[in-house]
Formats: structure tokens, sequence, C-alpha cells
């Protein structure tokens, strides 16, 4: 996060789902309130992702971004709230409902992307093929191959995972990840495993994959420029609170933060502001 | 002498993030320049290199008495016995009969310890190893109260099935068993506990219920030390003495295993005692051997995983140069 390349002007597609979008269509994409205590720490928040649409959840550590996260991904059950997803319940105390993240149509990068080390990259691609799908072992490894041929990876699927950069890795976590045709994609911190000049590439990568998937996608992350490159709409999180909801808008403006006009150019910045400001007023 | 062997041997390698870790443990301060590092030649205060060399020739010594005492001559005619070639058999029957046992119950046993929580999980476990430390022929003793032909167990499996344990062959595996899965367990377990779950989370993400999980990821991720704690638990049946002869007994061909053998012919014929002892000595040197020499294919990938993680902490925390040490130690 020490680099903060120009973003501003880089950016081509703008996201297909606008920001007024995202309510109407709440019953085909994620629902969410979640509360998850933990001794002193509550976490307690509210997240809506339609579909097309790219949610990020800003906050340093400690804030409950990994909790939130682990409650989507089906790992740990929530104490209170619920989580709905394309119209089905996925989790409700007090419907007495989890299902667990086996059974879940929930996608997830891990933020050092956990590819098994046992296991050559279209094997790895192909666990999910298998195991959620139920596909059979030679049409999950061609499905596999497709897979990695189609984030450009293709040629490295014979690697294991320890003969992968840290861009390549994130490949194929991506396509191990979607092959499994999930309803909701999860993205934890999936840039701060890289150097910096890595962190480049994929972050250019991701913008141009991301809004075009047929899930909502929830991007946790601390760090504000990954924040406002990639999602359409930042949920700043302090100590488990949702502290502000940022909409960013293509061209880099924070709607509900009214920032000026001349701030075109150094989005960057903008967001950071909005992140700084989120979590001193969390504290 | 041993300990300083493998440091310079761990000098050589090419792991230098680790060497930083283990290899140097305080004082060194200094930068090493060049990629080259040295272990630095520090004396050795006597107190610690004269006790040491005292237990090496202590471990060492009875070693050497049995090659030089061998009858080396009359080897291959002490060992084409009939009674030798019985007893050889049965115990590589029976060891193996032993850790097949051992891999199919302690395995999943080990799971349940590390991966479940339930009341009592701690005094199971101590329980479970008990026989680790409990003298063996204490372990043939209890096994003759719950499975011998008046047992607490025994004597209903002998009056509804007919089946005896004890003096059988099938004793004698029991006996080994009882003694050798306890060293698979602990193996096992520890090595549950050191992996890194997150792998299972990333697998049930994708799909795969617990059993899956289980089969495709935690037991390749833990592989090397199963195997480990398989041929650990194969050299104790092996060479197990005490419970065998308690509650199996000692008879040829169905219940004398190579260590009665041993002990039966040192009063008899000595030559042949030491012939039998050589060859558990080979049978436990390649077992060593194979451990060392990490056979394992799975053990490779492991290993450089491993290497790579620490790489990359260390190259966060160092920046690409690496001049600075190593990171955080795991």
């Amino acid at each position: 996060m020490s680099s903060s390349p120009p973003v501003g002007e880089a950016r081509v597609d703008p996201p297909t789902g606008a920001p007024g979008g995202m309510s109407g269509s709440g019953g085909e994409g994620l629902r969410a309130r979640i509360v998850v205590r933990r001794g002193q720490f509550v976490l307690d928040v509210e997240v809506q992702a339609a579909q097309g649409e790219v949610v990020a959840v800003l906050g340093r550590s400690g804030a409950g971004k990994s909790t939130l996260l682990r409650t989507l991904a089906g790992l740990l059950p929530l104490d209170d709230g619920r989580i709905t997803l394309a119209g089905e319940v996925l989790d409700d105390p007090h419907e007495r409902r989890f299902v667990p993240s086996e059974k879940r149509p929930v996608g997830v990068v891990f933020q050092d992307y956990l590819l098994f080390p046992h296991l050559r990259a279209r094997d790895n691609v192909a666990f999910g093929l298998r195991a959620r799908l139920g596909h059979g072992r030679r049409q999950s490894r061609s499905q596999a191959e497709s897979w990695l041929a189609r984030f450009g990876v293709g040629d490295l699927a014979d690697r294991r995972p320890a003969a992968l950069s840290g861009g390549q890795a994130q490949r194929v976590a991506l396509a191990r990840a979607l092959a499994t045709q999930p309803r909701l994609l999860l993205l934890d911190e999936p840039l701060s495993a890289l150097d910096t000049s890595t962190r480049a590439e994929v972050r250019a990568f991701l913008r141009d994959v991301l809004p075009a998937l047929p899930a909502p996608v929830l991007i946790v992350t601390h760090d504000p420029v990954d924040a406002e490159v990639l999602a359409d709409r930042t949920i700043a999180l302090a100590s488990g609170h949702k502290v502000q909801a940022a909409v960013v808008t293509p061209a880099g403006r924070s709607t509900d933060a009214l920032s000026a006009p001349d701030t075109t150019g150094s989005c960057g910045v903008a967001s950071t502001d909005v992140g700084e400001a989120a979590a001193a007023k969390g504290n | 002498m041993t300990s300083d062997a493998s440091l310079s041997w761990s000098g050589t390698s090419a792991q230098p993030a680790r060497l930083t870790q283990s290899g140097q443990p305080s004082g060194s301060g200094r930068p090493s320049r060049s990629g080259q590092r040295r272990e630095a030649r520090r004396r050795v205060p006597w107190l610690l290199w004269l006790p040491g060399s005292i237990a090496v020739l202590f471990l060492l010594l009875p070693l050497v008495g049995l090659l030089v005492r061998a009858p080396w001559s009359g080897l291959g005619h002490l060992l084409s016995e009939k009674s030798v070639r019985q007893a050889l058999l049965l115990s590589l029957r029976t060891s193996t009969e032993s850790t097949v046992l051992s891999v199919v119950f302690g395995v999943p046993l080990s799971w349940l310890l590390a991966r479940t929580r339930f009341p009592g999980r701690t005094l199971l476990r101590a329980l479970v190893t008990l026989p680790l430390v409990l003298p063996p022929v204490v372990g043939g003793v209890s096994l003759l109260l719950a499975l011998g032909r008046r047992g607490l167990l025994g004597e209903r499996l002998s009056d509804w099935f007919g089946f005896t344990l004890p003096f059988t062959t099938n004793g004698v595996v029991i006996a080994q068993t009882f003694v050798a899965m306890p060293f698979l367990i602990v193996s096992v377990e520890g090595a549950l506990n050191s992996a890194d779950r997150r792998f299972e989370d990333a697998a049930a993400t994708l799909g795969a219920d617990p059993w899956t999980t289980f089969r495709r990821v935690t037991v390749p991720l833990i592989a090397p030390a199963v195997a480990a704690g398989t041929a650990l638990c194969w050299a104790r049946a092996l060479g197990e003495f005490g419970a065998t002869i308690t509650f199996a007994g000692n008879f040829p061909g169905t219940t004398q295993t190579m260590p009665l053998a041993v002990y039966l012919a040192l009063e008899t014929d000595p030559d042949a005692a030491i012939a039998l002892s050589l060859v558990l000595l080979a049978v436990c040197v390649t077992v060593l051997v194979a451990l060392r020499a990490r056979w394992l294919p799975g053990a490779r990938w492991i290993r450089r995983a491993r290497a790579g993680r620490e790489s990359t902490t260390t190259d966060a925390a160092a920046g690409p140069d690496g001049t600075t040490g190593a990171g955080g130690s795991r």
C-alpha cells in the first residue's frame, strides 16, 4: 500500500451495475446482516451486493473483516442476523438454519491463495469441480484447463503451487474459486501477498475480470487504493461496525462524501481519506 | 560432535532463511558477507562436549561389540536354520499386521484427538498414549486380564465365538499393536496439530465434505508424518518383547518372534543369538536410512512449500535483497 499507481486515468470499463441498481435487485444477490460476538468484540454489519456488483469491505486489521468473510463463506456461524444469497437462506440462527461451507454456492480466494501444495494447478481447479459439481475426473481436468486458459495461465497447468509466482497463483486461485460456479465470490486481501510490481499487474487483471462476473463480488481489504480501483462501492469497517458506506463512482468521487470536483485524478487520496476518517470515527 | 556435523551440513544447504533461524542462535549479530554463510567456529565448553562424547560412545559401543563378536563365518549357516527363518518370518508378518491395524484405527483416532472438541479429550489422549510409557510386561498382563480366556472381554469371545487370542499368533499381533499404535498416534496427531487448517477451510469452500477433505487434503498434507509414524510403529512392533511374551507366550512357529528367539538362543546358543540380533539390527538400520533419506515423493513439495512460505515472509520483512535477518520465526 506504499505505492499508489495512477489509477484515475487508467480505468477502462465502468462496472455493469450502476450504484442505483443495487438495492432493487437484492433478491438476486447477497443480503446479509452479520452479527458475531467474541468476548468484547462485536461484529455487527449489514452487507448487500447485487448481481454484477463489486463491493469492497475496507478496514484495518482487527476491524472484523476476516470474521465477516468467514461467516459468508460458511466457516463461522452467525450469532445473530441472517444471510441470504439469491433468495436462499444460508444462515439464520433464529430459524436454526446453517448451510455449511461445502454446501454454499460461495467461492473464496484466500489471502495467500491456499492452493493445495500437493496438487498441480490443474488438479487444484479440478478439485472443486469434482467436489462441488460432482464431475468425473477426466471432465474436471479438461474443464480446469479451460478455466486456467481463460485466466492466461493455461500453460502452467502442470505446475505445483510452489513453482508459481504470486500473480500466477492468484490467477489459479481465482480460476479454482470460479470453476465451482459460485453465486457469490469472496476475495480476502487479494493483493497483499504480492510484491509491488506484481500488485499493479494483478490489480489491473482483477479490475478487468471482476465486474464481468455473473455473481456479486465482495473484496476484503485494508488498502483504500485496492478498494477504490476494484470496487463499485466500499463499506468501511472499524471495530466491527460499519462506519461509513461510500458509493464510489467510476470517476472516483465519493457521492456521499460530496468531495470537491478538483479531486479528479487523485481519487486514491480521496478514498484514503474516506477510509482514514472512517477508522478514526470508529475509534 | 553430531550437532556440529549437522550444523555445518545445514550451512552448506541452500536455505539461508532456515539457517539464520536455527543455525545462528545468538551473538552472531554480524550480517554475513556474500551468499556463503559459515558457522563461526566458537569454542565449545568441555562440560558439553565431554558428556556428549561419552554418550556417543555409550550408544555406539554395544553396536560395535555386536559387529565385532558376530560369528561372520558361520552366519549363513545359522541364518538358514529353520527356527531362525520361522521366527524372522513370524516377526515380519506380525509386525506388519500390527502396523496395518495401527494405521487403520490409529490415524482416525489421531484426527479425532486433533480436530474435534469433546469433554475428556485431554484425558483420553493421555490414556491412549499410556502404552508409550507403560512397561510392556504390564501391558501384557493387562491384555491377559482383558482378553485372556477368563478376561473381561476374552471370556465372551471364547464362550460365544470360540475365539481365543492369548498364546496365538493373533495374540502376538494384538500385543504388538497395543504397544506400537501410540507411536503412530503421537506422530500423526502432532502433524495434524501443526498442519495449516486453512487448507481444510479452502477445501470446504470448494464443496468438499469433511470426509473428502480428510482424504484428499489432510492426509496428503501430513503424509510424511504418517509415513514416519508408520515406520516407527513398525520398528516398535518388530522389537516388542515384554507384552508379547506375557500375552502370547513363546511357542516356536506361532508366537516366538525374533526378540523372543534372540533371548531364548542366548541361553542355549549365543552365536545364534548374535546372528539374530544382527538381522534385527540390519532391518532397523534399513528403516532408519529410509526415513532419513525421505524416500517419500510427497515430502519434497511440502518442504518446498514451506521454504517458499518462509522466503515470502523473509522478503516481506527484509526487502528483496534480504540483507536483514530472516523475518518471523515459525
